[in-house]
């Protein structure tokens, strides 16, 4: 398993995504790149940072500004 | 990265070129005292810091000596390192050249070059590539002089800070500081939405700028905290250091055991004092309500009693056959109608019983026709009125509601009455725990003052001891008067976060008020919340997965070092003081019950740590780092150090080259040799550092050092 993989897989453990957000375990992807097409945001908003800071491929890692522009942009396209 | 050969040129001891070669695993090198074993790690300490004041006593006597007035020679030390498949090496070097009467010597100058898998050389700039090769935060602690050395954990941050290098936390970090970005931006968005809307700005403007104030006060409360914490460390290492100088260290350590019992009893008596929680929270407040609470119920009574004597008064003019079947004897005043309810009613007519006086009330007979007539009069009085002409005396219920309240508020009081005595027990409890804390620290005190006492009559290095005896005295005050500092500057940067995050509960209630927008940008921001909470939360759990982890390959290292003796087990408590956390490491009996370890008990428990925290870098790391420890074991016996040894040998794929002068004796002639026992020492490489024979020893310039591989 990739490290960025891993380390995704690792914040979706937290108690927050069942507790708050109703995820059930067996619904969690298991790699970056299936979370960053999940259709529940915090998936797959958890999936594009993790792609952003360690992404396999160094065009692919962006600054704190671009990440935060390219989640608002979706984020408000989409009910939370 | 394997560090394949070190080469000293004209260093010390080290006339000409002397090369020691290395590989993975165990390499180690034995060499009698004042033949070259410390030389060669202060050679190698050189090469990492490079300082210049000590370069004339670098330089060999011996080449000295042979050099001709005028002439040039070079002392260098170099190493090169296998990292990546890549050969890269390192140079420092300086030039001497000698003089009449003295020497003149150049400033030191590092090289760098690589050579690639192809062969291919590369000069490169050499502090950087000693930087990239060995980064400074990872040989201090690769780097162990001597048995005391070991004791890098004394400093409280260290073992954190080892574990913020090695473990799987530090790569998420810049999950952390991404999420805390996001977070931020988020909140500057909504704050900016709220800002157009004039009704908020100026309360919200107001909010921020206090925010801001508390935000830069625990900054500066944390950074005090942060150098009394320091300042706190340092105390406690002198007071140490003079300890360790002490004849009668057995004793001390025995009173510092005592101590340390001493604070851990006082650490668990927990004073909960927070008497405003319990006044509002718990509803002390309350305790004296009962007599307010009595005038109330009597007055609802009186009252009552008062509206049914008019109702029946009224009813009975209004001819009501009703109210009349429902008169009782001696002109009683009735119960109110709801009572009992229609449900109760009920259920004693289907059974033909009063269930409140326990009679018999046949179908037909006077009790059974009154229970109905209730019953009928209470059905009646719930519907809405048909009749125009009909009066109500009390239109409005309020008075039964207040009958109510009433009787709810004297259910309640059931659950208040013992406020009284709890107010009582928790001031004794808390006087009696005051208390038993005077009587700790009186008794640590007197501990203190029986340590003064021994370390004034000591009478063993006592040359060493007259400076730090004067300040002895004056440290431990020191250190109350710091832990006191310490405690005040948690409870004030506890005290701004509390006004923060009231702070932050206005904002959010102006936030949840905003338009469309706002709510919008409100919701973006709770979110990017959350996902900052995740981070974080996963980066300290995996700090602390580290730490569990380290904990058990500790013992088990603890465990094979000292098979089949008593060691206890080691434990390691992280705590949160400040800025940075903080590692205390303890010894624990099978009680779980602290106790001061002897001295290669301690050493092994040192070195089990920093064989664990290598054994679990491998595991979150790409990359590993060699050790080399100069004598370490020196107060260890010949089956534990054996022991030790072996133990390092089975720690896979980590290089470590220990220096050390056992092993070796000497015979009948003086001739050094090396004892059997030395071949039933597991390693991969050994070296021997021995002196040229014959020598002088009051000649430097006699002094050679020769390295022959065993």
């Amino acid at each position: 398993m990739a490290k960025k993989d891993e380390i995704f897989k690792s914040f979706m453990k937290h108690e927050l995504l069942k507790e708050k957000y109703g995820i059930d375990r067996k619904n969690i992807p298991d790699t970056v790149r299936e979370a960053k097409n999940s259709e529940v945001p915090i998936i797959k908003i958890i999936g594009e940072i993790v792609d952003t800071i360690d992404s396999n491929i160094e065009a692919g890692k962006k600054t704190e500004q671009q990440t935060y522009d390219l989640l608002t942009r979706y984020l408000s396209t989409v009910e939370l | 990265m394997i560090l394949e050969e070190v080469i000293l040129e004209n260093v010390q001891c080290y006339y000409g070129k002397k090369t020691f070669r290395f590989t993975n695993g165990l390499n180690i090198v034995l060499s009698e005292n004042g033949e070259g074993k410390t030389k060669f790690i202060e050679a190698f300490e050189w090469l990492f810091n490079g300082e210049e004041s000590k370069l004339e006593s670098l330089v060999s006597a011996k080449k000295l000596h042979e050099t001709n007035i005028g002439e040039r020679f070079s002392v260098s030390v170099s190493i090169t390192v296998n990292q990546h498949d890549e050969i890269k090496t390192l140079k420092r070097f300086f030039i001497v050249e000698k003089l009449t009467d003295s020497v003149r010597v150049s400033k030191s100058e590092m090289n760098g070059d690589i050579v690639n898998l192809n062969g291919e050389r590369t000069e490169v700039n050499g502090n950087h590539l000693l930087e990239s090769v060995f980064p400074s935060t990872i040989r201090k602690y690769s780097i162990f002089k001597g048995e005391e050395s070991l004791n890098i954990f004394d400093d409280k941050e260290t073992l954190v800070s080892l574990i913020n290098i090695y473990s799987a936390a530090k790569s998420y970090e810049k999950y952390h500081k991404r999420g805390e970005f996001l977070k931020t931006k988020a909140d500057d968005a909504v704050n900016t939405e709220l800002g157009r809307d004039t009704r908020h700005k100026k309360e919200l403007d107001k909010i921020n700028i206090n925010l801001k104030e508390f935000r830069r006060q625990i900054v500066v409360q944390e950074t005090l905290l942060q150098e009394t914490l320091e300042t706190e460390n340092n105390l406690e290492k002198s007071i140490k250091e003079v300890e360790s100088f002490i004849h009668n260290a057995e004793e001390i350590n025995l009173i510092n055991e005592e101590i340390k019992k001493l604070n851990i009893k006082k650490n668990n008596i927990f004073i909960k004092d927070d008497y405003t929680t319990f006044l509002f929270d718990e509803g002390w407040i309350l305790k004296d309500y009962k007599l307010i609470l009595d005038e109330f119920t009597v007055k609802i009574k009186t009252n009552y009693d008062t509206k049914i004597a008019l109702e029946v008064e009224h009813n009975l003019e209004q001819g009501k056959n009703k109210a009349e079947a429902l008169t009782l004897v001696n002109n009683a005043l009735p119960l109110p109608l709801t009572t009992p309810s229609k449900a109760i009613m009920e259920s004693m007519l289907a059974d033909q019983i009063c269930k409140v006086c326990n009679t018999e009330a046949k179908k037909g007979s006077k009790p059974y026709n009154f229970m109905m007539n209730r019953l009928e009069a209470l059905i009646e009085s719930s519907k809405p009125s048909t009749s125009e002409t009909e009066v109500k005396l009390f239109p409005n219920n309020y008075l039964r509601k207040l009958d109510y309240l009433s009787e709810e508020l004297n259910e309640n009081f059931g659950k208040l009455s013992s406020v009284p005595s709890q107010i009582k027990e928790k001031l004794e409890l808390n006087e009696s725990l005051k208390n038993q804390i005077i009587q700790i620290d009186k008794e640590i005190e007197e501990k203190e003052n029986q340590k003064i006492r021994i370390i004034g009559k000591s009478t063993v290095g006592e040359d060493t001891l007259s400076k730090n005896l004067k300040n002895y005295t004056g440290w431990q005050h020191d250190l109350k008067r710091i832990n006191r500092e310490v405690n005040s500057f948690v409870q004030k940067i506890e005290d701004i976060n509390k006004d923060l995050t009231a702070e932050n509960l206005k904002k959010d209630r102006i936030q949840q008020s905003g338009g469309t927008n706002t709510k919008k940008l409100t919701q973006i921001k709770d979110f990017f919340q959350d996902i900052a909470k995740i981070f974080t939360d996963t980066k300290v759990k995996m700090f602390n997965e580290f730490v569990a982890d380290l904990e058990k390959k500790a013992n088990e290292k603890f465990k094979l070092i000292n098979k089949g003796a008593f060691t206890g087990v080691i434990k390691i408590y992280i705590r949160n003081i400040g800025l940075r956390p903080q590692a205390e490491i303890e010894l624990l009996d099978v009680n779980d019950k602290a106790f001061m370890p002897n001295k290669s008990l301690e050493t092994s428990m040192y070195i089990s740590i920093i064989m664990a925290i290598s054994d679990l870098t491998k595991e979150t790391q790409d990359e590993h780092y060699p050790m080399l420890m100069d004598a370490p074991v020196s107060s260890f016996g010949e089956i534990k150090k054996r022991e030790l040894l072996e133990m390092i040998y089975n720690v896979k794929n980590q290089q470590t080259i220990v220096l050390f002068k056992d092993y070796l004796d000497v015979d009948e002639n003086n001739k050094l040799f090396i004892i059997r026992d030395f071949e039933k020492v597991k390693r991969e490489s050994a070296q021997w550092a021995k002196l040229e024979r014959p020598f002088n020893d009051e000649k430097l310039e006699t002094l050679n050092t020769i390295i022959q591989i065993i």
